[in-house]
């Protein structure tokens, strides 16, 4: 089997929301719903120097990660299925979603610590759970997903976890991203390139610089 | 039930509501496919779109698939707001048919009711009648008054599609008052073509990009281009990051762009900019790094030897600099205080200015919007001379609207002339003077108008600042702004301006959206977007690229063109359709692709641009851009004295097709046609027209939608301004007084003399702008902070272009407007995380949510423009517009001021804001209520009742987003009970404009002909 995975460059990254945006576009999300998040951390403080008298920064930075589905290797939400609407393809790894099965319990929504299923009011007439599926329509056409063709600055790529991950990047189960949630144990399926701020300060505590509507669905 | 009339039903509900197509499937859609446009709102990156589009209705966007994506030939990426363009074009409040505000009537005087402006009721009426109101109020106006009495304010760009700026049929029934003046350009424009010959927003200033990949280091001055200049601009310099390049960020801000490409950032406080500029010549001059060679070749006024003829030899700045005379040198210590970076800090900016070997300097224009922007642009030339920072790949210091997305040089790729004219205003110049104002050739005899940094004072006090003649009256009786995007909400004091257009006796607006322009209007006329129009080439902001956006759907409700608007209004008047609009926007993109040249032949290109200052290249090389601006942008500075007719300069579009499409171009390139075009290809577009072969089929063109021309290192398309010029200056003068670049620079001094607006010393002096970092203090020499503690930073924001996109609710969602603190600040202020505060400046106040943030110098906020004003209970704006904070001002060239700006921010103890994506309040519906068409004139009962209310001090009508007619299910009716349904008029979509234009007055019936259907 070929799991495919997100591999995201944090030291590329703008913030510039191409990605969420391109993800609700082709999916048709309503207002306050997002299957991709793009949240911002900051670190660092001020302190007065003492030559000058003024404020200056220590250790000033921002990043920012992108975040779907992980398409883990144990996924949380599957299990968690009233009606075993959930399955992970043989082939590729892909965790979805079959709409014809979907209840809209919410029950994968809740089990998943990025919050990846996304309960929808209304979509087509239908109330479901949406879910990342790395745009398997698109990709059957030959095309990547709508959010690494948008992606402004190239940092958003799908990768064949067991082969093509590239040298300079870590499993997230490795990085210890203080913006997303830490569950290891659910072998998410997502490489990341850490920035090089936190790799220069690697004990800097990193606070969420975004406001809750742009990770929180709802 | 067709997809149009389900789209319809759904429309009145909100676009969340908009029928989806699952990927891959079209689902009983007819003829769904993909077409082309790159994005026409009030932005500069112009990204490749493409949209999916079945009957009529945008299923779903694209980004640029037209070829694949490699680093040399990218794919031209859009982004989140050009993604959702669907949204804004099918919002719910989009404006669908003509409105009058309730209690205005025609006739000046107690008619107008102007105090209801801004909240009143509405109601719908016909074009027919739309039409008739304006022509009738206009023709009394120019009878009463005069035209000059009538504003347009044509400004921030929704279309960028020339000539909407220019109001051609009030120009051709006698013309109206328009403003000039500066505003994202800062104080640029002026002091940039006096000291260096030029100022073309940086096209030809920036290097080409595979040049900046020659940089050791970039520094970013107050330049934020992944929120200001989306596309690939990020990309490009992320490019030269990865080429080798260390970037250091000076800014108030540690910006998004910082993320992906700063090494170091130095923190500043807006508007202080000069001094720090200053301290670092300070050190360069102490350490002797500056190029001192170029400095003697290349420039005048450095020192004393060097100095222009009749300048006084103490005049020179390495003397100011050093304190030779005024017995204040320009140390870190002296900058220090006043620019909040410690002097440690700035010797060691200074040292790695100094000692990198290839210096690319860049400036976005905001350091320049301020009270003092000459000395900036002054001060920031000067320090990039000193450096080197000029004419070698990766050497530059340029400043502008990012280029070309990042890059300059030649266009590579242009397209033809419009082929069209339009009518001259006769009694005032062209908006910001053409750009004659900036190059330094003001006729003081001639009339431009009311300087935008004081227009809403000059309606109010009906007087204006008229350049050094000083005062005159001025008795403005109408605002127009047909056309062209947003004034009231984007031009500084947002609370005098309610006052100005309250004043008047009659405001019509045009647009897609109930914007501020029409909240405030008595006239409001729905306009198409530019998915609704038959094909059109936007000016180019990108030299590698020709877009050609195709139509998307035909016009959705009762919009209409507004050159189509505007001729059927001309018409009333007695002029020819012809005059006002002289060819369709399809006739004109027809003209434009089918002259379209792409340079050819790379193999035989030699060593690129040659004498690359010519005013002659200046002139070719941004012809295109010219052409279609019809400012004179890069003008060639003329000798005091000299003034040319404005007509000598402007509106002649026909200047730039003159050059043969085969053949050498002056930049040293071959050209040929971009288009291959057949006979049966004109016979199928039905126009006449010159066959021709070219690059590529125009069949394969107009379905693409796009032509990007490839590149590659060293292909010989490269360009580094001045190169030439560095080598040889005697050879290659530039068009300043000297020929060289002008340190000390008296014709700056003059020109601002000539103004009489303010005074600029010829060399960069630090000069403490009004309401700038000194005015936050009560008593300075104490350090004692006054009222106003704050300084308040207007950025570019990523979730608008200006004021476009606001009304886009996902937008909202994921780009929060909140205002940005740093805690420090946070803490003395009493508020935390998350709370509403209230910001208050002299001026105006605002609401807004507070993110406190250490990515802020202290003593700083920082707030996004562009959001549509919703002022409320008395004066508060809950929207967070930032104008309302901002201040009417006029010094320099006319420049706004929005970065001299001081403000306080406290607690909210009302109730909190709802997050902005959940606020139907600040929707731009603002629709109170709508009622069928009674008939223009209005009843007596009507006018009682607007002299009751009027006693009653009313409040503003709420915007709860739609009114319950238009809520769910109320679209339905009112779209079919009112409205011809989509079926009964499918082709007769046109029937309109067709009418409008014409059908002559008094007799029977419309001219259905499909002559707009069918040909265009």
């Amino acid at each position: 089997m070929t799991q495919l995975g997100f591999f995201f460059d944090a030291n590329s990254c703008i913030g510039c929301k191409a990605c969420v945006v391109a993800c609700k576009d082709v999916h048709n999300l309503p207002v306050g719903y997002k299957m991709r998040k793009v949240v911002t951390g900051e670190a660092g403080g001020w302190r007065i120097d003492a030559a000058s008298g003024l404020p200056q920064p220590v250790d000033v930075f921002s990043y920012s990660v992108s975040y779907s589905c992980m398409h883990c290797d144990n996924p949380a939400c599957l299990p968690k299925c009233p009606k075993q609407a959930i399955s992970k393809d043989a082939e590729t790894g892909v965790v979805s979603i079959d709409r014809g099965l979907c209840i809209r319990c919410g029950a994968c929504a809740k089990a998943c610590p990025w919050t990846a299923p996304v309960v929808v009011p209304r979509i087509d007439g239908k109330r479901k759970t949406w879910k990342c599926d790395l745009c398997g329509d698109l990709r059957a056409a030959g095309e990547e997903p709508a959010c690494v063709a948008a992606c402004s600055m190239r940092c958003l790529k799908v990768v064949d976890m067991g082969a093509s991950v590239p040298t300079e990047a870590v499993r997230l189960a490795d990085a210890h991203e203080p913006l997303l949630a830490d569950a290891p144990d659910l072998g998410p399926n997502m490489v990341m390139a850490v920035h090089r701020e936190r790799v220069k300060h690697p004990d800097v505590d990193v606070r969420m610089h975004s406001m809750p509507e742009e990770y929180v669905n709802g | 039930m067709s997809a149009l009339d389900s789209f319809r039903e759904l429309v009145g509900s909100g676009l969340r509501e908009c029928p989806a197509v699952p990927l891959g499937q079209s689902r009983e859609r007819e003829h769904p496919e993909w077409k082309t446009h790159s994005c026409w709102l009030s932005c500069g990156g112009r990204c490749v779109n493409r949209s999916y589009v079945a009957e009529g209705v945008v299923l779903r966007q694209s980004p640029d698939n037209t070829h694949p994506d490699s680093p040399d030939y990218p794919q031209q990426r859009g982004c989140a707001r050009g993604r959702s363009l669907r949204h804004a074009v099918f919002a719910s409040d989009r404006l669908k048919y003509p409105l009058k505000r309730k209690h205005w009537q025609p006739g000046g005087g107690e008619n107008s009711q102007g105090h209801l402006r801004g909240r009143d009721e509405w109601e719908r009426i016909t074009w027919d009648e739309a039409l008739d109101y304006i022509a009738s109020e206009v023709t009394r106006i120019k009878n009463d008054y005069g035209m000059k009495s009538i504003l347009s304010t044509g400004y921030e760009i929704r279309t960028l599609v020339d000539r909407m700026y220019y109001a051609p049929s009030l120009s051709a029934y006698g013309g109206c008052t328009f403003t000039w003046g500066q505003a994202s350009q800062g104080a640029f424009p002026l002091v940039s073509n006096m000291m260096k010959g030029s100022f073309d927003l940086g096209r030809m200033d920036y290097s080409d990009r595979f040049d900046l990949l020659e940089a050791d280091l970039v520094v970013m001055w107050g330049h934020n281009p992944s929120w200001s200049i989306m596309g690939n601009t990020s990309y490009f310099y992320l490019r030269a990051k990865q080429a080798g390049a260390k970037f250091i960020f000076v800014d108030p801000w540690c910006n998004p762009t910082m993320q992906a490409l700063a090494d170091e950032w130095v923190p500043v406080r807006p508007g202080t900019d000069t001094a720090l500029l200053l301290a670092v010549a300070y050190v360069l001059i102490r350490d002797g790094l500056q190029d001192q060679d170029f400095l003697d070749r290349c420039c005048v006024g450095f020192d004393a030897d060097h100095m222009p003829e009749g300048a006084p030899r103490e005049g020179n700045f390495r003397d100011y600099v050093l304190g030779t005379y005024d017995g204040q040198p320009k140390t870190p210590e002296w900058a220090q205080p006043v620019c909040g970076v410690p002097a440690a800090r700035i010797e060691w900016l200074a040292r790695e200015m100094g000692t990198a070997n290839r210096v690319t300097l860049r400036a976005s224009q905001a350091p320049a919007r301020t009270d003092n922007g000459a000395t900036f642009v002054q001060a920031f030339y000067t320090v990039g001379w000193m450096c080197g920072a000029c004419g070698l790949p990766g050497a530059e210091v340029s400043a502008g609207a990012g280029g070309y997305v990042g890059f300059g040089g030649p266009a590579l790729v242009e397209p033809g002339d419009r082929g069209a004219e339009w009518p001259v205003n006769p009694i005032c110049e062209p908006p910001r003077g053409a750009g004659q104002l900036a190059a330094g050739n003001y006729d003081p005899s001639k009339y431009y108008g009311i300087a935008m940094a004081e227009m809403w004072d000059a309606i109010v006090d009906g007087e204006f600042t008229n350049f050094s003649h000083g005062k005159e009256p001025i008795d403005i009786r109408m605002l127009w702004k047909v056309g062209e995007g947003g004034r009231i909400n984007q031009n500084p004091a947002f609370n005098r301006a309610v006052e100005a257009f309250r004043s008047v006796e009659f405001v019509v607006s045009s647009d897609l959206w109930f914007t501020s322009d029409c909240r405030y209007s008595d006239i409001v006329l729905p306009s198409t977007s530019f998915w609704e129009v038959d094909g059109f080439v936007q000016p180019k902001t990108n030299r590698e690229l020709l877009y050609y956006t195709s139509k998307i759907h035909e016009p959705l409700f009762e919009c209409h063109e507004d050159l189509e608007v505007e001729a059927a209004i001309g018409e009333r008047w007695g002029i020819d359709p012809a005059v006002v609009n002289p060819l369709s926007v399809r006739e004109m993109g027809l003209n434009q692709i089918l002259g379209a040249r792409v340079v050819a032949n790379w193999e035989r290109q030699g060593e690129g641009v040659t004498c690359s200052d010519s005013p002659r290249l200046a002139e070719s090389a941004t012809g295109a851009y010219q052409s279609l601006w019809n400012c004179a942008w890069d003008a060639p500075a003329l000798a005091l004295g000299d003034s040319p007719s404005a007509s000598d300069l402007v509106d002649d579009s026909s200047d730039q097709g003159g050059i043969a499409a085969s053949g050498l171009g002056s930049e040293g390139f071959e050209w040929e046609f971009l288009l291959d075009v057949t006979r049966e290809d004109l016979e199928g577009l039905g126009v006449e027209g010159e066959v021709h072969s070219g690059l590529v089929p125009l069949r394969e063109f107009l379905e693409t939608g796009v032509y990007q021309v490839p590149r590659a290192l060293g292909d010989g398309f490269g360009h580094v301004r001045y190169a030439e010029f560095r080598a040889d200056p005697d050879g290659c003068p530039l068009n300043t007084e000297s020929g060289k670049f002008e340190i000390y620079c008296g014709a700056i001094a003059r020109q601002y003399e000539r103004f009489g607006l303010s005074r600029v010393a010829p060399i960069a002096q630090y000069v403490p702008a009004r309401e700038g970092y000194e005015d936050t203090f009560a008593d300075w020499d104490a350090q004692v902070k006054g009222e106003y503690p704050l300084q308040n930073l207007s950025i570019h924001f990523i979730g608008r272009a200006h004021q476009a996109f606001d009304n886009v609710m996902q937008l909202r969602e994921v780009f929060p407007h909140d205002v940005l603190m740093n805690q420090l600040d946070a803490q003395a202020a009493g508020v935390s995380q998350g709370d509403t505060v209230l910001v208050e400046s002299p001026h105006g106040r605002i609401l807004r949510r507070v993110r406190v943030t250490s990515l802020l110098i202290p003593g700083v906020v920082v707030l996004g423009e562009g959001a549509w004003s919703d002022v409320v209970d008395g004066d508060i704006d809950r929207s967070g517009n930032a104008n309302s904070l901002e201040r009417s001002s006029l010094s320099g060239e006319g420049q706004c001021t929005w970065n001299s700006s001081v403000c306080r921010v406290l607690p909210w103890d009302g109730e909190p804001l709802p997050p902005d994506y959940r606020s139907a309040d600040r929707r731009g519906a603002g629709i109170a209520s709508v009622m069928p068409a009674r008939g223009r004139k209005a009843s007596e009962a009507a006018r009682n009742a607007a002299a009751r209310l009027a006693q009653v001090q009313l409040p503003v009508a709420p915007l709860g987003g739609l009114p319950e007619e238009l809520r769910d299910g109320g679209a339905k009716r009112l779209v079919k009970d009112d409205m011809p349904s989509s079926a009964a008029r499918g082709r007769q979509t046109f029937g309109n404009a067709a009418k409008l234009r014409f059908w002559p007055q008094g007799d029977g019936a419309p001219d259905t002909s499909s002559e707009e259907g069918g040909a265009r």
